[in-house]
């Protein structure tokens, strides 16, 4: 459990009530947060695991381990867990519950019962898909084409669908929360334009939450319905369309990827102006851009059927309108660079983190380009360059933002400061982990080896034995942190309330924070990353 | 929050009666498309009176319009994007675009 | 006795003004995304719709439009209870609003069982899909296709009743305790929003599964 604090003196969010039963009915959103970073931790060990499983099978040709039937459950309960388990609540339900309300000088959230809620209803949706892990497993893929999950797979579909299915409620729960925050809980003078990215980014995020949310799970139900009672939906025998499936699946999925990454690029917008002592270039633009992001990111679901049998002048305008997220998203980029030219970088843990994701992301993006182009997607479709894209975009790019952020608000949230070498070796080691791991699958792919294959010709081991030998370094990448920023809760050196010297409202209150963010509520008088001001302030000591 | 009368209500719900009747007695004329185009049209009307008096979003806050003006944005995404790949399949006809068999 | 009002700030507020439009926001953006739902099971519909129009009309005719008009009537009744409900709870007359709630639940409940009757009628003559399905004319697939969806359109819509039966019950159990006055009185206008939006959908399900195939009817 948590541990007495040895300044007992200072009331603080965590000391303020103690006990099992404090943390379980508490409607603080500071450690709804925390319980988050317990639960997901547990999804991400356990996904990884899946993940260890499928490199080693696939170190040989024939494969070490399993036969094809468990290695398609390996990568389906892989992506099941890592997509709705971990990516999509990573950041939002983790730093997103911790931070929002203390950047916008708000008590809490608009609706901290219901923040609650979402976190009991997330573990009930993760319990009932971990019992068709333990019942054995589903082989459908994270994706649940039909007809084979209705008709044809074996498996316990169904669970796993209904756990998805209870966990999205939680997801709309949450959007639902930050947007009415966002709206009304905001500190007396604090204008949109005076918000931080972190919050745009967010803001973006709930509405792709509240918005593609239920059209997932009505799809889950049509699949369910289909399968007990089978009778046609999507069952071609019977009439169905397997394609309008997917038409309502990707509806939901691809957004739900701009849930993931616009939570990371919340985080990485704070995290450069910190770390640059710059205000973030072009503020207005990077704001829109993550609504643009959002919006733009519902009239693209298209390309990932463009081998599927849509029409293909949908095709195109899908594939013309996938083009054009990349604009957003290359705005952001330039702009982080930009923030960076001629500031005084300096090189703490967080902006390593930061600069790796600004990298890697720009490598996911432009591959998402090559995949728009409905020439090039015909070639490497279903192969294992799609497989390399991904991974940068919500590995590199979202895990490591998630890494940067825990570490840059890892003294605010425990009131610790972590152990700073170690760090930013661990984060050298994850960066060169995760490119030995991913980038020769951008390789395999193009040479043709197709996804979720058990076995593959005896060519491509080279190419799969890198990939393997870099997740287990990625691995060490993702243990260290974990063990040192646990071994800092208890042994870390007391954080000052400032330690970066950073702008924003968070900042401004002890670490870690009373049980209500603020002694009173603050008026902000000034828009974010004044960085400039402050200087004085640091020359003066 | 501003109090909408009693004679308001009584209008819209006149209104929906109204309507609904209407709806019933065309249904039975034989309009080929225009049967199901009319009785969705039909349907709207009845659906924004509920939603302009009875859930008061005439008389509600800038920020209320916006949000169901985003709902009602985000369904024509939905259906129109989908209906565009339907609706362009049979443009051209090669085997991998016919619409799925029909069942026995 | 203390002002409700006052009483039910939530610490987290500033003002009571700025609690009752959080959470008014709050309901709207739930109602977006229950039409977001729907409008999936929509546009699923009218895929098929599209692909078999001949089918789904045969369907269509095979409804009751008796029991489906009376059934938008009595639920458009309770809409308009509804709103005296939040009329009378705004200026202040909890008799009114108590009776208007229960004739609100009374009218929900009568939608309810007509709604029922319907289902076993379908079944009866072995309309409902799966194994009990028996179809004489053609395209049997696909008239079989109408069905699935008219069962899971009008019975998630059902579900949304039953929850809406309940909200009513606790704004009733609430009114009796003297919860709400003339300045406090937001769950009922939330709940009022919530059980608007159920009578939408259905006027919207009507149009489709009822109008359709009535030049044809048979039913």
């Amino acid at each position: 459990m948590i541990p007495a604090v040895e300044v007992a003196a200072e009331r603080n969010y965590l000391n303020e009530e103690t006990g099992v039963l404090s943390w379980l009915f508490t409607t603080d959103h500071k450690r709804i947060g925390l319980l988050y970073v317990a639960s997901i931790s547990v999804f991400f060990f356990l996904g990884g695991l899946f993940a260890l499983l499928i490199r080693l099978q696939l170190l040989t040709p024939n494969g070490l381990l399993f036969d094809s039937e468990t290695y398609n459950k390996l990568f389906t309960m892989h992506g099941i867990i890592m997509v709705w388990f971990f990516l999509i609540p990573s950041i939002p339900n983790t730093l997103g519950n911790f931070l929002i309300p203390m950047m916008l000088g708000a008590k809490d959230v608009a609706f901290p019962k219901l923040n609650l809620l979402s976190w009991y209803v997330f573990n009930l949706g993760a319990l009932v898909t971990l019992y068709s892990i333990f019942r054995g497993g589903v082989d459908t893929g994270w994706t649940f084409y039909t007809p084979f999950s209705t008709t044809f797979s074996t498996t316990y579909v169904i669970a796993a669908a209904a756990g998805i299915f209870i966990a999205g409620f939680s997801s709309i729960m949450t959007g639902l929360n930050f947007i009415a925050t966002v709206h009304r809980m905001r500190a007396p003078g604090m204008t949109w334009f005076r918000l931080p990215m972190f919050i745009w980014s967010h803001y973006a995020t709930s509405l792709i939450l509240v918005l593609a949310t239920p059209i997932l799970a009505v799809t889950l139900l049509l699949v369910a319905v289909e399968r007990i009672f089978q009778v046609g939906i999507f069952d071609p025998a019977l009439g169905g369309d397997p394609v309008l499936f997917q038409h309502m699946f990707w509806f939901y999925s691809h957004p739900a990827v701009y849930i993931m990454i616009l939570p990371a690029m919340a985080v990485v917008s704070e995290l450069v102006p910190a770390f640059s002592r710059k205000p973030l270039f072009g503020y207005e633009f990077v704001a829109f851009a993550s609504i643009s992001i959002a919006a733009i990111g519902f009239l693209v679901w298209g390309h990932h059927m463009f081998t599927a049998g849509t029409s293909p002048y949908a095709a195109e305008v899908f594939s013309f309108l996938s083009y054009l997220v990349a604009v957003p998203s290359a705005i952001k980029v330039f702009n982080w660079t930009a923030t960076m030219y001629k500031g005084s970088i300096s090189w703490d843990t967080p902006m390593l983190y930061a600069i790796g994701f600004i990298g890697l992301f720009a490598i996911g993006g432009v591959t998402g380009l090559f995949l728009a182009a409905l020439g090039i997607d015909v070639h490497v479709q279903d192969t294992y360059f799609v497989v390399g894209h991904f991974h940068f975009i919500m590995v590199g790019g979202t895990v490591l933002a998630y890494l940067g952020g825990m570490h840059y608000w890892w003294p605010k949230i425990s009131g610790k400061m972590y152990p700073e070498g170690l760090a930013r070796l661990s984060a050298l080691v994850a960066f060169i982990g995760f490119i030995l791991t991913f980038f020769p699958q951008y390789i395999l792919g193009y040479l043709g080896m197709p996804r979720r294959y058990a076995v593959y010709p005896p060519e491509f081991q080279v190419w799969h034995v890198l990939s393997s030998a870099g997740a287990s370094i990625l691995g060490i990448g993702y243990i260290l942190p974990f063990c040192y920023l646990l071994w800092s809760w208890h042994y870390g050196k007391p954080a000052p309330p400032n330690p970066w010297k950073s702008t924003g409202l968070e900042w401004k209150t002890s670490s870690p924070p009373p049980k209500h963010n603020f002694e009173e509520t603050p008026v902000v008088t000034t828009g974010p990353y004044q960085f400039g001001e402050m200087k004085e302030e640091l020359d003066l000591g | 929050m501003s109090i909408v009368s009693k004679k308001v209500y009584l209008l819209t719900f006149g209104g929906l009666v109204a309507l609904t009747l209407l709806t019933t007695g065309l249904g039975f004329l034989d309009m080929g498309p225009f049967n199901t185009i009319i009785a969705i049209l039909l349907a709207a009307t009845k659906a924004s009176l509920i939603v302009m008096f009875f859930m008061h979003a005439l008389y509600e806050t800038r920020i209320v319009r916006v949000i169901l003006a985003g709902g009602i944005i985000w369904v024509a995404i939905l259906l129109s994007l989908t209906i565009a790949d339907y609706s362009t399949r049979r443009f051209m006809p090669y085997p991998a675009n016919q619409p799925p068999v029909a069942g026995p | 006795m203390a002002n409700p009002a006052a009483l039910s700030l939530r610490e987290h507020f500033r003002t009571p003004e700025q609690q009752r439009e959080t959470s008014s926001i709050g309901m709207w953006i739930f109602i977006i995304t229950e039409v977001m739902l729907f409008s999936g099971l929509f546009m699923a519909f009218t895929v098929y719709r599209s692909m078999y129009p001949q089918a789904f009309i045969e369907g269509s005719a095979e409804m009751s439009i008796a029991l489906g008009a009376t059934n938008t009537i009595v639920l458009i009744c309770s809409s308009f209870t509804m709103a005296l409900s939040v009329y009378s709870a705004a200026t202040g007359n909890r008799r009114m609003l108590a009776i208007f709630l229960i004739a609100t639940m009374i009218l929900g409940a009568a939608f309810l069982g007509i709604k029922f009757t319907e289902y076993y009628q379908h079944y009866r003559d072995h309309q409902a899909p799966g194994v009990w399905f028996d179809w004489r004319g053609r395209d049997a697939a696909q008239v079989e296709m109408f069905f699935v969806f008219y069962f899971i359109m009008t019975g998630l819509h059902a579900v949304h009743m039953f929850v809406g039966e309940g909200l009513l019950f606790t704004m009733l159990l609430r009114t009796a305790a003297g919860s709400f006055s003339a300045r406090y009185h937001t769950p009922v206008e939330l709940v009022g929003l919530y059980w608007h939006f159920v009578d939408i959908v259905w006027v919207f399900l009507f149009a489709i599964f009822y109008i359709e195939g009535l030049h044809l009817h048979h039913g």
